[in-house]
């Protein structure tokens, strides 16, 4: 088990340091059982809660950008009593922990839903999502009022562009880690429509802006560090891990290629095992099915159900726990 | 149920001005079998540019060789044997119901790409179909449609000649337009189809939606239509005498 946050009245273990950012499975990660094997994730956050429902935005909601994408959804949800309706029983049922993700805008509101929050089956913290313009004042009534509704572990996730600025405030009015970071805001011009478009933006480049963030804060701060942005490999993860982070959240990457999200659980994860004697390559990267394919490519004569000695593979930093490594033979 | 797997290109052939169709050999027998109105988040490279998948929409597909026809811009490059990596099927299959016997299609100002593997299936069922074609989409190649297809273009407007008693005429309609149009062409063929049936019968007025699908599972929230309804699960077809614009 990896403590996310300090030891204390709020500690929060996971099983692996590797969560989903929030929104990324929506409010369901049963939407990814058949992509992704959720058991080896840390924790999957939810999509944001609001106390009122908040309705889909009009208009473009996805502008690709160079190497990522503009995101501007509004954050629809039906608010936390219908969310409570229609996903408590989902999430009391899901194989990993879930930490559902409070919009912070007004202090009130944040009491409210952190109270709705406490006590629910398999609900291990609450991430509290701080807008862009969130000042010292309002940081401390936010998590003040998110601790009068809950005793649950809180992590604050911070806007990327005053995460420096925020971070020591969030960590000295009580936050438990601090995720770093939300994404950040963008306008780009939608080519479909021609309209410009403001919203969030995902994608590779945010690695190297986020990574410097985190690395920044971690040589100082006491409050462990969620990084979050960017992430497409282990490399990355990794490498936010060396720069002081103590897990790390993966945005996009779920979306645009969620098999990677395992490989890279399974590596932070420490699952890593040498790969097995003769393992197939779809053995070593499971459910893509690569034997089956070459083996289609040659004539109907030459298929057999055993696999060329020669058959070409695939790079060998995967590996597959279910199949057992030589020192088990 | 949406699965990751990988294709290959097994050919690719010019279909027409604009457009080239590609055949694609699925590993798995249960993505051949996909049906009109689902579609596959396609990645055909191994960088991040273009970032998101392209949503690939069958025309036809044959089970029994795991093969699945699917058409696309011909400013794109496809080379046979090359491995593409897949996400879907993607959405519900159209309701066409068993009831049907004469089917409106209708593309408007939008190529008819998400109809014709409906098309397909309806002519081999010995359903008569007529397809509109308006505005962009009367730059289509229609030597691509079956022999059996009646084929209708659009005066200078968004109307076409007997549009009436087409409506009248077709046990079910299933239409397209294109971002950033579609609710004002879906809510103007509402209006139409409302002045000639009264109520709309369910099932009879079906808006087909392309939108981005970032996710293709429902988690992005980027292709809803309504608050409780998302293209990628719920749709593309959506019964439009259920639809408020």
């Amino acid at each position: 088990m990896i403590e996310i946050t300090n030891n204390g009245k709020y500690a929060l273990t996971l099983r692996n340091p590797v969560m989903i950012a929030s929104g990324m499975m929506g409010f369901d990660p049963h939407l990814y059982r058949n992509l992704i094997k959720l058991e080896k994730l840390g924790a999957v956050i939810t999509a944001g809660i609001t106390y009122k429902p908040r309705k889909p935005a009009n208009g473009p909601r996805v502008v690709p950008v160079t190497g990522g994408m503009l995101l501007h959804t509004g954050l629809p949800n039906s608010g936390i009593n219908r969310v409570l309706a229609q996903y408590q029983n989902i999430w009391a049922r899901s194989p990993i922990p879930v930490i559902p993700h409070i919009v912070a805008n007004q202090p009130n509101d944040v009491a409210r839903i952190a109270e709705r929050l406490e006590g629910l089956p398999n609900v291990v913290a609450i991430e509290l999502g701080l807008h862009d313009q969130a000042q010292a004042e309002d940081i401390q009534a936010l998590i003040h009022a998110a601790r009068q509704g809950s005793q649950l572990p809180l992590l604050v996730k911070l806007p990327l562009f005053n995460a420096i600025h925020l971070a020591e405030v969030a960590a000295e009015f009580g936050a438990d880690a601090l995720v770093i970071a939300g994404p950040p805001r963008g306008t780009e011009r939608d080519p479909i429509s021609g309209k410009l478009v403001g919203g969030r933006l995902y994608g590779t480049y945010l690695k190297a802006q986020t990574l410097r963030v985190v690395g920044f804060l971690a040589g100082y701060l006491q409050t462990p560090i969620i990084a979050c942005g960017g992430i497409h490999s282990s490399t990355d993860a990794r490498d936010y891990l060396e720069a002081g982070a103590r897990a790390v959240q993966i945005d996009t990457l779920v979306w645009v290629n969620p098999a990677e999200v395992e490989v890279i659980a399974r590596h932070i994860g420490g699952e890593e095992l040498t790969r097995a004697i003769g393992a197939l390559p779809d053995e070593w990267h499971p459910g893509l099915g690569k034997t089956q394919l070459m083996q289609r490519k040659k004539p109907a004569s030459s298929q057999s159900t055993v696999p060329p000695p020669n058959l070409p593979e695939l790079p060998l930093d995967r590996d597959d726990p279910t199949m057992p490594s030589p020192s088990q033979d | 149920m949406i699965r990751e797997s990988i294709a290959i290109i097994e050919r690719v052939r010019r279909i027409g001005a604009g457009w080239q169709q590609v055949s694609i050999a699925v590993e798995e027998t249960a993505l051949a079998n996909i049906q009109p109105g689902q579609s596959l988040l396609v990645r055909t490279h191994n960088s991040w540019e273009p970032y998101l998948r392209s949503i690939w929409v069958p025309i036809d597909a044959d089970p029994a060789q795991n093969l699945i026809e699917i058409e696309r811009p011909d400013s794109e490059t496809y080379l046979p044997d090359v491995d593409i990596h897949l996400l879907g099927p993607v959405g519900i299959p159209f309701s066409l119901q068993k009831s049907t016997k004469n089917l409106l299609l209708i593309a408007q100002d939008f190529p008819p790409t998400r109809l014709r593997f409906l098309l397909n299936v309806a002519l081999r069922s010995q359903r008569a179909v007529t397809v509109v074609l308006t505005g962009e989409a009367k730059k289509y190649p229609v030597a691509a449609f079956p022999t059996e297809t009646e084929i209708i273009y659009s005066d200078d407007t968004q109307t076409w000649p007997s549009q009436k008693e087409t409506l009248l005429w077709a046990d079910q309609v299933f239409v397209v337009a294109p971002i950033p149009f579609y609710e004002l062409y879906f809510s103007q063929l509402q209006q139409v189809a409302l002045e000639i049936r009264h109520a709309l019968p369910e099932n009879y007025l079906n808006a087909v939606y392309d939108l981005p699908m970032p996710c293709g599972t429902g988690a992005c929230m980027a292709c809803m239509v309504s608050s409780r309804q998302y293209t990628c699960l719920d749709g593309p077809a959506f019964d439009l005498a259920k639809m408020r614009f």
